[in-house]
This record gives C-alpha cells, structure tokens and sequence, in this order.
C-alpha cells in the first residue's frame, strides 16, 4: 500500500492487466505503455495483482455505467424526466426504463420525486441515462421511486462503505431501529424510518462516519447512539 | 485561374475547420503559414512623433500588427507613501476594430493581461525612475499616462506595444514645472525637455507548437495554437532584463530563446530602434 | 554561508504548510505556506458550464483570484490568467467535455505592500494551494503536479556578510519584505510528471513558469540557470511536503484498519473521549 501522486508511473504488470479508478497508460510511443496515477490516493491491487486502482476520495460524482445512484426529478423531458444526481450533466430517465412500464402505464413521477436507479449509459460527450430495472432480471429489484424518507449526503468514499457488505454502520443502525436505506454511488443516501427521531439519528451516523467528515469508528458511533434517547 | 481560386478558397476553409492541422502541415514542411521560417522576425517599423495633440507618441508596425501609442503627462498631488514618486500608468486598448477576436465593451482579459505585463516591463524594470518625475515632494509630481491602441491585431501585441511604449516615452517632451509654495500651484513654462529614460527595454516573444518547434513572433493565428509563450526583455546594449515562460517547455527552450532573442535585437542594430 | 535576516541560509525555505481545509461547499480545498505567507484555494469540479463558455472537446478551466478586499483588478486578472495556464497543463481536461471546473484562490496573510501586493513567495503559495486544492478533489484527473517557489536576487550588503564588495546572491524562498529589498527576483513553478522520453519510473521536473527579472541592472544566462536549480530543489521540497499531506489524509480516513484494531483488542472500548459532543448532538 502506497501513496500516490497524479503523473507518478505505477509498477503494474500483468497479462490480463484491468485499471480501475485513477490509473490510465501513458500516451507516450513506447512499446510497452506505463501505468501513470491520475489522482492521489493509495494504490490497491487485487490479491492476483491484475487489478490495480487508486484509492481515494472525492464529493463530487463522475457518472461510471452501471453504477447505482439516488437521484431527484428536476423536471420532465418528453416522454421521460431529467434527473439530478450530482454530476456536471443532469442524467435522463426514460418512462418506459421501469419494470413493466408500458406507453399506457407509466409511473407517475414530479418534480422533486425521488429515485432510486442504474446509470445505463455514461459516456463523456453524451449525458447520462438512467434505468430503474435490473439489467438481467428486467425486474424493479428496488429501484424506482422512493417515497417519503430523507436524503443525507455524503462523500463518494462513504457511500461505497456503505456499500460493503462487512462495514459496520448499516448493520449497527439496523440493530438499534427498523430503516430503509437506499444507497447511491454519487454520495446520496436515502433513509426512511418510521420516527424522526431514528431518521435524524441515522443522518448524524452517517456525516459522523464519512472519512470527508468526523471519519468516526464503530466504538465512537456506538458511543454516540448511546448518548441519544432513541 | 478559376482553379487556383478555388483552391485558395479550400485551403481557407481548411484553416478555419482545422487550424491545428493547417499548421502542423506547413511545420512538417518547416516553414509557416506566411512563408516564414521558425526563427524569422516580421518587419518592424517605427514612427515616432506623429500624433501632434499627445506630449509624445510612436507608431509601431510589426508585419500586420499595428499599435500607436501617446503620452499625455498631467499633474497630480503624489500617495503619501511615496511623495518624491510621479505616476506611471500604460494601458494597452485592444478594440474591437482590430480584430474580429475582441468584442466591443469593457477591456477584455486579455488586454487586462497585457497591460499588465507592460505595466510590470516598465515599472518593475525602471525603465523611467518616478522620482525623476517629481516637482515639488509631497505637493506635486507629474503623471504619465502611455496609452496604447491596437489598430490591427495580428499576434505579439506584448512585443509592439513594448516598443511603441518606449519610444513614445523616449520622444515625450514634458513642460519645465515650478510648483509656488505661496499659492499652491503649479506652474509650467514654455521650454520643455525630454524624459530621463534610465534604459530602454525590448521585447522578444516566441511560441513553443507541439512541444518541439519554437516559432518567433507569432501571429494571432499561430497564438491560440501554442502551447507555450516565452517573453525575453533585452535592454538597449542587449542584457537581459526579463525572461519569462508560461508553460511546459525542456530545460533548453528559455535559453534557447535568449541566445534568438539578442541575435534579434544584434540585426536590428541594438537599441536603435528608438533612435528615429 | 551567509544568514538571512530570519537566520536562513541561502537555499532554506521556511517551514511548509500544506493542509486539506474540507470547506463544505466545494469539491476540494487546501491551504499552504511557506512560514507565514499562506494562501487558500478551493476547486469544485466537474460542474455544469455556462453556455458562454462550454467547450466541446474538453472542460473549461476558470481560475479566479479573490482579493481580501473589494473587486478583482488588472494585477489579480493577469495573476489568474497566468495560474490558469501554469496549472492546466497538470489537468486532463479531456475526460470530461463540456463540464467547468472552477478554481478560487486566496490569500490569507495581508500583505504590507499596496504598490506589489503579489510577491514571489505569495504567488508561489497560490500555486502550492492550488495544486493541494486539486489533489484532493479526485474527481478530475490530473496528468501531474505543478509545484513553485520563488527566488529573489538580494546584494549581499543586504545580508550581514563580511565581504566588503556587495555582490548579488540568490535566495530560495524570500519573505515579503526580502522580496521589497530585492534588485528582482522571481517565481519558478515545475510540473512534476513521469517522462515519457525516459524509461525510469521516477518523475521529472518541467519548468512551466517563471517570470525572472532584474529590477536593477541586468542579468545573464548563467543568473537564470542557477536560479532555476536552485528552484527546482525547492519545489522539490515542495513535492515532497503535498505527499505527506496526502499520506495523512489518506491515513485519517483509513477506516478499514481501525476497525480491525477494534476487534483485535476489546479495551479500545475505554478509548479517550475525543468525540465533540456538541457537534454531534441532535
């Protein structure tokens, strides 16, 4: 594990060699193209080192295919709406891109509505396009519109935390009250839970356990549930 | 002749499409688009004393590049800071009517940039120490204001207004002033006399194109293709004043442009180009 | 050597500061100074571009200088536009057509100087700032790391040396007021990226700006390139300190590790209240 720096050469060599985040081959002429950092952060491999990415962090969200994100209707676009995900581009949904949908039966989302989605496709002279059904199944599997509950935002690296199946607040918070949580790659996530109380005390856990803010542990978090009257 | 016609009218229609290509054909063929080779110098002509109503004013064409430039000198109370100090204040105009790159309105950025450059060429430099512009400390220094308009722009307007600068400055001529303790004014008699230049600066810009050509005095097509601009300032017995890069360039280009640039300055007969 | 007035040798620089400042409403900030010469920048990008200045092949890259007081003028529109060109070519601009990404920098330590408020070193810490800035985005890719300092041209009179005939000496890294008895003197900023030329791993350093001038008689080439080495050095020193910056940001934020030390060792529960309750609280 090593820090890095953008333009540093990264010693990555495999035969079936894949660049995640942050790395990119230099467009130099040589016969064997360098691996050169894009971003600083820490360079990670995978165990067989064939994968190599840099590890960091940021807020603002750069649009990847396939990436889950939340989302907020900022107004309609033909047959389907504009969505805000955070990215330079507002991202389109089309009205046919959920389960089932059909031209007579279309969901009804408004401005300001809620979604949970796929980015479908992200290129950088296109805008992104977003889907509300698994890419396989063509089923909703969760996504869609999310009603009532509360958007917390959070740094790119919290949310994919969030993500990983063995990081501890999810399942701490799930522990301590019932919550529904949908949680975007572009660093939304939405929470709903039955109280207010609960959904201000997951909020606080969140921005509390981000790396971008009080980078706070299990131990702290823990304590810090504790000190409330939940 | 019909052809040839056409053929001139492809070639401008290729140039507006693709103008990095247009000239990376004639670099490959290494000359430029107007027929010069990298290291050649447009012509430069210099007049001075043309504009009748300024204290002192120079004309300056460099090939296509046209920028005349007065000297109006008035006087004003010193800063408080600095009462043995006059003022010395250039201004480069870049208006509309010069080229369809600028826009009419407030001074664009890039004009902004230049006069400031200019501004840092001349005072950093003391080109004409302020003190010599001094009346009465406290009470009274002279202004100069060196205003310079372009009138045509075709690139390297740093070069042509440094130089129309000077040597507007150098045929300025301001009133002999006394300043009366008694009233409180100042008063100016008829006879006047010449400026104290300490030196008189030159400028010598070039433009690094791919990384590797270094093309001298570039014209306004050549400037937004460029990924670096070297500026060497050269004094009138050829020493260095200032030199100064704006982006990425091998250890070799700045001094590269240096050893060019007094080369320039030799054939151009050192700093007699202010001596018309 | 000779000392300065501040007791440095020719070739020391003041402490370096370099600290990611986390203002909340943009994508990346940083601070840096040399000793007391601090600047602050803030970067947010990619965002969306106005029309007026949208580009299709690449984004568009604006740098703004805010001054301590009142409205940008010419000095601080010429300072931006150069920043603009000395640090884009650090910035990849083509992964991401049609976006903005805005640059805002600072100073943080009035100068004493209303006739040059932008001297060397000060320059250089927006530059510092800047980079800093950019770095700890992460959401625009960058090809390298642009690092200054400056170099001031000081007669040696100036400094307490025994020599009786003053000569010039070239200083790394001058103070403010340094910079105001000097005959010139100027800002050098490398990009610091692998060579593609060369086949070694490590980086180089590419001169991508300097504004060097005497302000007092003249100078020769020999002047320009020493002061140019002993720039380099600097800057550097300059590289070295944003790595440690980074290192610690990204330690800080390593939250995999300190949970496993959680684990590992049950008594972690007794750890130090350093939580800020008041922040925390609902």
């Amino acid at each position: 594990m090593s820090v890095v720096l953008p333009g540093e050469s990264v010693p990555a060599q495999h035969v079936n060699l894949k660049l995640g985040p942050g790395l990119q081959y230099s467009s130099g002429t040589e016969e064997v193209p360098r691996v050169l950092a894009t971003r600083a952060g820490t360079l990670e491999h995978s165990a067989n080192r064939s994968k190599w990415w840099v590890e960091s962090n940021a807020r603002r969200y750069v649009p990847a295919s396939q990436e889950f994100v939340v989302g907020q209707v900022t107004g309609r676009q033909g047959e389907g709406w504009r969505v805000d995900i955070g990215s330079a581009h507002n991202a389109s949904l089309d009205g046919l891109a959920f389960e089932g949908a059909s031209r007579r039966n279309r969901p009804n989302l408004k401005v300001g509505s809620l979604i949970y989605a796929r980015v479908s496709l992200a290129h950088k002279d296109m805008e992104p396009e977003l889907e509300c059904f698994d890419a396989q199944t063509r089923k909703a599997e969760g996504f869609g519109e999310l009603k009532g509950g509360f958007v917390v935002r959070c740094s790119l690296k919290m949310s994919r935390n969030l993500l990983d199946p063995s990081h501890f607040l999810l399942p701490l918070l799930g522990s301590r009250f019932p919550l529904d949580a949908a949680v975007g790659m572009n660093g939304r996530v939405w929470i709903s839970s039955k109280e207010p109380k609960h959904t201000i005390a997951a909020a606080r856990s969140i921005e509390a356990a981000d790396p971008d803010g009080g980078g706070m542990d299990q131990v702290a978090v823990k304590k810090f549930l504790n000190a409330l009257d939940l | 002749m019909a052809e040839t016609k056409t053929d001139n009218l492809k070639a401008q229609i290729f140039q507006r499409l693709h103008p990095r290509i247009y000239l990376e054909r004639f670099i490959a063929e290494n000359v430029r688009p107007d027929e010069r080779e990298f290291d050649d110098w447009r012509d430069l002509s210099v007049i001075v004393g043309s504009v009748s109503t300024a204290d002192g004013s120079a004309l300056v064409r460099l090939g296509k590049t046209t920028i005349v430039c007065g000297v109006k000198a008035e006087i004003a109370e010193p800063e408080l800071d600095r009462p043995e100090e006059g003022f010395l204040v250039p201004n480069l105009d870049l208006p509309a009517l010069c080229s369809p790159k600028f826009k009419p309105g407030p001074p664009s950025e890039e004009a902004q940039v230049l006069s400031d450059r200019l501004n840092d060429a001349l005072i950093a430099s003391d080109v004409l120490p302020l003190s010599s512009l001094c009346i009465q400390p406290g009470k009274s220094v002279w202004v100069l204001y060196v205003d310079a308009t372009c009138i045509n722009y075709d690139g390297n307007a740093f070069d042509a207004a440094l130089i129309a600068m000077v040597a507007a400055l150098k045929n300025a001529t301001i009133p002999k002033a006394t300043f009366k303790e008694d009233t409180g004014r100042t008063l100016c008699s008829r006879t006047r006399t010449p400026l104290s230049l300490a030196r008189l600066p030159s400028a010598y810009s070039f433009g690094i194109f791919n990384s590797t050509h270094i093309l001298a005095d570039p014209t306004s097509f050549e400037e937004p293709l460029l990924d670096t601009t070297l500026s060497v300032v050269l004094d009138e017995d050829g020493e260095l004043v200032s030199a100064s890069q704006v982006g990425v360039a091998g250890e070799d280009a700045l001094p590269t442009c240096i050893a060019r640039a007094k080369q320039r300055h030799q054939t151009l007969g050192g700093g007699k180009i202010y001596l018309s | 050597m000779a000392p300065r007035a501040d007791g440095r040798s020719v070739s020391e620089m003041r402490s370096l500061t370099g600290i990611f400042e986390r203002l909340d409403r943009v994508d990346g900030s940083a601070s840096f100074g040399f000793g007391e010469t601090k600047a602050l920048a803030s970067v947010s990008g990619p965002i969306e571009v106005r029309l007026a200045v949208e580009q299709p092949s690449k984004a568009t890259f604006e740098v703004t200088l805010r001054p301590l007081s009142g409205i940008p003028g010419t000095e601080s529109k010429s300072l931006s536009a150069s920043l603009r060109s000395v640090l884009a070519p650090s910035l990849i601009l083509t992964r991401n057509p049609r976006t903005l990404v805005q640059l805002v920098f600072q100073s943080l330590t009035p100068s004493h100087s209303t006739h040059s408020p932008f001297y060397p070193s000060l320059v250089a810490s927006f530059i510092n700032a800047s980079t800093l800035a950019l770095l700890s985005v992460g959401s625009v890719p960058m090809s390298g790391v642009v690092c200054a300092v400056a170099v001031a041209r000081i007669r040696s009179s100036d400094l307490n040396t025994s020599q009786p005939a003053p000569t010039l000496t070239l200083v790394l890294d001058p103070t403010e007021d340094e910079s105001l008895a000097s005959e010139g003197g100027g800002c050098f900023a490398f990009i610091f990226a692998s060579d593609p030329a060369d086949a070694g791993t490590g980086v180089v350093a590419k001169l991508v700006w300097t504004d060097w001038k005497a302000a007092k008689g003249t100078f020769d080439e020999g002047e320009l390139s020493r002061a140019t080495q002993l720039a380099k050095v600097g800057a550097e020193r300059v590289r070295e300190k944003m790595k440690d910056s980074v290192r610690s940001l990204d330690g800080s934020s390593d939250t995999s590790t300190t949970l496993k030390a959680e684990d590992n060792q049950k008594e972690a529960m007794e750890v130090e209240e350093d939580v800020d309750d008041a922040k925390m609280e609902i």
